[in-house]
This record gives structure tokens, sequence and C-alpha cells, in this order.
């Protein structure tokens, strides 16, 4: 009778942790940070290059529940986040690669929590740099922790946590656009 | 025995408890065509979706019994955004109704306001995804002094089954959206009330 118990909840483990790979989303633009591109300016920049740190804390692919995700612009995470910030930027229609003001920087941090049963975490820190007329104006580190509801169960938690990654990158260009040293070095 | 009906109830209650799957019903902006300029209505819009609004979550029923959820302005923003960018020569995006300011500020003519009521289904007992979406977009188009212009509604029907869905879960919903996007569209490129 034992092992019967015991293998049912072998089973439902199983069940909740099944492990695989899947694609993130693509980046889904924020209209606030859109508005916020065009509140501050309508001077065009360029998008320059976006590395990733070694450290462990950047994940790649992101490990959620033993499931591997993996980002869906050529596996990296820093393109995701180039190619975030050229989405706004192209709304905002602030975006031109003839600019002679470039952001550039590195992804330092990057990783989702869904282990927790009632709240998953999404953590992102990044190096900004803008130059202009290639001179150094703006240097900072931008992080977000991104909170939200999680569950026991992993067919809901992953796809939860899955799904707020996007929001987190959303939050953290919103603390980049709304610095006004930022806004200052890209005017 | 009676220790291993409770063990397949405690199975059974994980496996079927909290059952509302998230999925993402953002549209593919792709499939929002642009429009020639002539066609354009030369004024300058605003819209607002409060962040209360923004952040609402709907779940609406999917198959096997399973429900689904998602946030139905959340992921339609930037599809509306694209919508208005295409019909208007100039869109912003309000924080409040009373923001005279910005409404000032950016010569704003009409205000619109979104309301999105979406439904699902699924014949399925043995798959969550729902087949068939809606997604019933309203735009109630103000002058900026609060009078009422236009109010337009377009209902986005989206369907998928289980060959395609098994690829994109929220396929369904995806294509209710786009539908309800590209609708709208023309019917705010129709609108005599918006030429005037």
């Amino acid at each position: 009778m034992r092992q019967l118990i015991t293998t049912t909840i072998a089973l439902t483990i199983a069940i909740l942790s099944t492990g695989c790979s899947m694609m993130a989303p693509k980046y889904s633009p924020s209209m606030d940070n859109v508005q916020a591109l065009k509140s501050a300016s309508n001077t065009p920049v360029k998008i320059g290059q976006f590395t990733s740190s070694n450290d462990p804390a950047n994940a790649n692919p992101i490990k959620l529940r033993g499931s591997a995700l993996a980002s869906p612009y050529e596996n990296s995470y820093s393109a995701y986040l180039v190619d975030a910030i050229k989405q706004e930027l192209i709304l905002a229609k602030r975006n031109a690669p003839e600019s002679n003001i470039e952001i550039s920087g590195t992804l330092l941090k990057n990783d989702i929590d869904v282990s927790g049963f009632s709240t998953g975490y999404a953590m992102i820190d990044a190096r900004f740099i803008v130059k202009r007329d290639g001179r150094e104006v703006y240097n900072q580190i931008k992080s977000v922790k991104h909170e939200f509801p999680s569950s026991f169960a992993g067919a809901i938690a992953i796809p939860r946590g899955v799904q707020e990654y996007s929001i987190a990158v959303q939050k953290l260009l919103a603390s980049l656009f709304s610095d006004t040293a930022f806004i200052a070095a890209s005017k | 025995m009676h220790t291993l009906k409770l063990s397949s109830l405690f199975f059974a209650a994980i496996i079927l408890s909290a059952c509302a799957r998230p999925m993402i019903v953002t549209p593919n902006l792709d499939k929002i065509g642009q429009i020639s300029t002539n066609q354009q209505i030369n004024k300058n819009v605003a819209y607002l979706i409060s962040s209360d609004v923004l952040t609402k979550e709907v779940t609406t029923p999917g198959g096997g019994g399973d429900k689904v959820t998602y946030y139905p302005y959340r992921d339609i923003e930037t599809g509306f955004y694209k919508v208005l960018s295409n019909v208007f020569a100039n869109v912003t995006k309000l924080k409040s109704a009373s923001d005279a300011e910005t409404i000032s500020k950016n010569n704003i003519v009409f205000l619109i306001t979104p309301t999105i009521v979406t439904d699902s289904s699924s014949p399925s007992a043995l798959t969550w995804p729902p087949t068939k979406f809606s997604t019933e977009l309203t735009c109630r188009v103000t002058d900026k002094l609060g009078n009422l212009i236009l109010e337009t509604k377009v209902t986005g029907n989206g369907a998928a089954e289980f060959d395609e869905f098994k690829k994109d879960l929220s396929l369904s919903g995806k294509r209710s959206t786009e539908d309800a996007l590209i609708k709208l569209q023309q019917a705010l490129l129709n609108a005599p009330e918006l030429r005037k």
C-alpha cells in the first residue's frame, strides 16, 4: 500500500514538473514606454551592441522548474533587449541607424523564479551606455524585480513565468526611459 | 483501500484544480496593414486605457472543463495603438481623461476609449485551448469637451483546430484580436463623423 501511495505522489510530482524546452514569446512593446520616449524628445537615436555577462545569474536558457526557456531572438537575451528597445524607439518615431547618439549595454542578470507556490519573480539587471559622437555621456545599471502570481501546479506556474518575462523587460526599460539623466543624454 | 482512494482524490485534485490556463492574445501586428496617406484622417487623437483596466485579468471557458485566463487590454494595446497611428495623424496615450495639459500640448481633437468583451469555447473534452474565440471591441470617441462623436463596435472572431494550436496554444485568441483590430481600422476610416 505504501508503495502505491509513493508511486502516486511520484507520478504527481513528475506530471507537475515535466521538463521541456520552450521559446519565449517575442517582446510586446509598452505604450507607456513609447509615450515616455515621445514626450522626452524627438531626437533620433541608434542602437549599438548589447553584450551578455558570464554571471551565473544571467541565465540562458532560463530554467523554469526543469523546463528551459530560450530567447526567440537568436537564442540570446541581450538580443531580446535590443529588439525591445528598437520596437519602442520605432513606435516613438525615434529610431535612426544614422544618428550620432547610440545606446549600447550589457545584460548582467536575467532570470525567472517560479519555484514558489504563490508568487513568482522575474529579475533583470542591465548596464546601459549612451554615447554622443563616440563620447560616453551616460553609463548606469538599471534593475527590475517583477513579482507576479504563481501556482503550485507547473501547468499554471510555467506559462505564467513565460508570459511575465516581457512585462519585466517593459519595467526595466520604463526605469531607463524615465531617468532624467538618460533623457538629457539622449536628446 | 481507504488510503488509496484518498491518494487518488489528492492526485485528481492537484491535476484538476486551479485550471485557469494562462494565455496571451497579442495580435500579429504584421497582419494589421498600413493604409495610404490620402485615406488617413488628419487629426490628432488620444486614447485612454487606465492602469486598472490595462491589468484586468479575464477568465473565459476553454476545452475539457478548463478555463483560460489572459489580459485583453494589455495584450491588445500595441495593436490598438498601431490601428490609431494608421488612421490618424498623431496618437497620444493619456494617463487620465482629465489630463488637460497633454490634451492641449498635443492638439488633441478626439479622445478614444476602448472597451473589450471576450468569450471563448471548445467542444473538446481532451484539450484545454479554446477552438473558438471572440473579441468585441467598442470604441467611444468624444471631443475634448466630452461630447460623443461616435461609438463603433466590431467583433473579431478567431478559430483554431488541434493541428494548428498544438504549436501555439493561444492561436484562436490571437486571430480573434487581429480580426477585431482590422475591422476597427476599417470602421474608423469609414466613419464620416471623424472627418468633419
